[in-house]
């Protein structure tokens, strides 16, 4: 099986161009990136932590240190999503836990409904969601629910299986097996339309 | 590093999951890294898992409240303001000499005579780059008290020169040359602000501003790199941006270093790609000849990491010994391996 796909090995034009002036300092690149993909990193933010105000700190917090970074990101490695994702996720991600130190959070729902997506996203990011929705539907219900209880609940595999009762392996072979799932009907679905 | 039951490579295939959704404890996620790093099908599965999971994250996007737009550009400015000046060559001139001076520190006495990579011992390493900067120094109406007549502009006679005059004297007494250079390069680079201006001359030639820096950056860089070899540790790149201002000017010198080589190729390109913490993305002219080359057509296509460039240029390692990638006519490219290291002075 090739990386060919979900990953995006050619750059697209614009994520070269933003980069480089990025690097250059460009105010202006920072705003056009922002301006493509606030929705997204916010919204994810949003999703793992449920919290308006800490969720919109991470949003900041992420995009300044694409200001502060851009060589960080490696167009040879994966999209400017793909990374700006891993930075937002890993964010909330820490937030999550932190608070979870302090004090037992409240229950959240984890079945909390979906938020619809910005129509400003777009118009592939919102054709691919639906997408994805569709991979994750088709997914088995024991692959899903590992999922979302990681990515979106913020919780480690070894919480994920004691949330759901199962042994250790079980539930890092069910995030490993339910992700490449995921990759690969994105992949079906056509190449090069993923960056 | 010890082997431990984590690095097992079947366990860690069993983690990548998890890994991709930030699901693994911190030391499982360092183990994970390790083995990314050593296994490319991992590194190329983490990247697809990663791309997976943006997607999913992208099923929740939300535009977050307009204000937010204005506060994140502020705050992006604040801190380049209090943090990276915008003048990265002058950071890394500075930054590149003060690590120098501390790794110095380090030596032990009884290892000031041990040769380096150049076959200078640490003692004469140092007198070695006092005699550097101090060369530019005098250049800009500088010059440092105790070696201003010695005047050579090759830096090999010039060295010799200087390791006479501090023969038997303390170590500290070309450190104390160095560090008055240094500070005085400092302050006329701050004050000639990152405008071209006229040319200085160093190494017995007449070069700008940035010229000069950049070659004393890269020297002192690779020569504490030499230092560290003699105390048994690896070496330390620059800061991303210091990295990215050094390699940024090596590969904008290639067209120059080509002629310098005999191997201009006038109407054609190159892209460099340049991969890790501080590379980037050019298309030069094969050319000093060539005016704005069309970027998007390159003849050759060559992508290595940012570091080993950076090395080859200075000569630390060789064409043989450097791992990339290139397309397009062979010949170019061994042309292009070949003019690379064209301004290493030692």
């Amino acid at each position: 099986m090739t990386g060919q796909g979900v990953r995006d090995i050619r750059p697209s034009e614009w994520e070269g161009d933003v980069r480089a002036r990025l690097v250059a300092g460009d105010e202006a690149a920072l705003g056009e990136v922002y301006d493509q993909f606030s929705s997204f990193v916010h919204g994810l933010a949003l999703r793992v932590i449920g919290d308006d105000r800490a969720a919109e700190d991470v949003t900041q917090d992420v995009f300044v240190s694409v200001w502060e970074k851009p060589a960080a990101f490696e167009p040879s490695r994966g999209s400017l999503r793909t990374w700006l994702a891993t930075l937002a996720h890993r964010r909330a991600v820490d937030y999550v836990r932190r608070e979870e130190a302090r004090r037992r959070r409240a229950q959240r729902d984890a079945n909390r409904p979906a938020t619809t997506p910005d129509v400003e996203e777009m118009a592939l990011a919102l054709v691919t969601a639906e997408r994805v929705r569709t991979a994750l539907d088709t997914l088995p219900d024991e692959q899903r629910q590992a999922i979302h209880l990681a990515y979106f609940g913020g919780k480690t595999y070894r919480q994920v299986a004691e949330v759901l009762g199962i042994p250790e392996g079980t539930a890092k072979s069910r995030l490993r097996l339910g992700l490449r799932r995921v990759a690969m009907s994105l992949e079906a679905e056509g190449a090069g339309a993923w960056a | 590093m010890g082997v431990t039951p984590v690095d097992d490579p079947r366990d860690l295939d069993e983690l990548l999951g998890a890994y991709a959704l930030d699901a693994c404890d911190p030391d499982e996620a360092a183990a994970v890294e390790r083995y990314l790093a050593t296994s490319p099908e991992a590194a190329d599965e983490v990247a697809r898992l990663r791309a997976a999971a943006a997607w999913i994250g992208a099923t929740e996007a939300m535009a977050p409240p307009s204000a937010l737009r204005a506060a994140v550009l502020d705050a992006a400015r604040a801190r380049r303001g209090a943090g990276a000046s915008d003048d990265p060559v002058l950071d890394v001139y500075v930054e590149e000499t003060a690590r120098f001076d501390a790794v110095v520190d380090d030596v032990p006495a009884d290892a000031l005579d041990t040769p380096t990579f150049n076959g200078l011992t640490v003692r004469d390493l140092v007198i070695h780059v006092a005699a550097q900067h101090s060369m530019l120094a005098a250049s800009i109406g500088q010059p440092i008290a105790g070696v201003e007549d010695i005047i050579d502009t090759d830096i090999q006679a010039r060295t010799t020169a200087f390791v006479a005059r501090f023969d038997g004297r303390p170590v500290d007494d070309a450190r104390a040359v160095f560090a008055r250079a240094v500070a005085a390069v400092r302050r006329w680079a701050q004050t000639t602000g990152a405008a071209p201006d006229a040319p200085v001359s160093l190494f017995g030639l007449d070069l700008e501003r940035e010229t000069a820096l950049v070659e004393l950056a890269f020297e002192i860089w690779i020569h504490a790199d030499d230092v560290r070899r003699v105390l048994d540790r690896g070496p330390e790149p620059p800061r991303p941006a210091g990295l990215h201002a050094l390699a940024d000017w090596s590969v904008r010198a290639l067209p120059v270093a080509l002629a310098v080589t005999g191997h201009a190729h006038a109407g054609r390109t190159v892209r460099v790609i340049l991969t890790g913490d501080g590379g980037g993305d050019w298309v030069v002219p094969l050319s000093p000849e060539d005016g704005p080359v069309d970027a998007t057509t390159p003849d050759i296509v060559f992508t290595t990491d940012v570091v080993d460039w950076c090395l080859l240029a200075a000569e630390r390692i060789t064409t043989g010994e450097l791992r990339f990638s290139a397309a397009g006519d062979r010949a170019l490219v061994d042309d292009v391996l070949g003019a690379v290291p064209a301004f290493a002075t030692l």
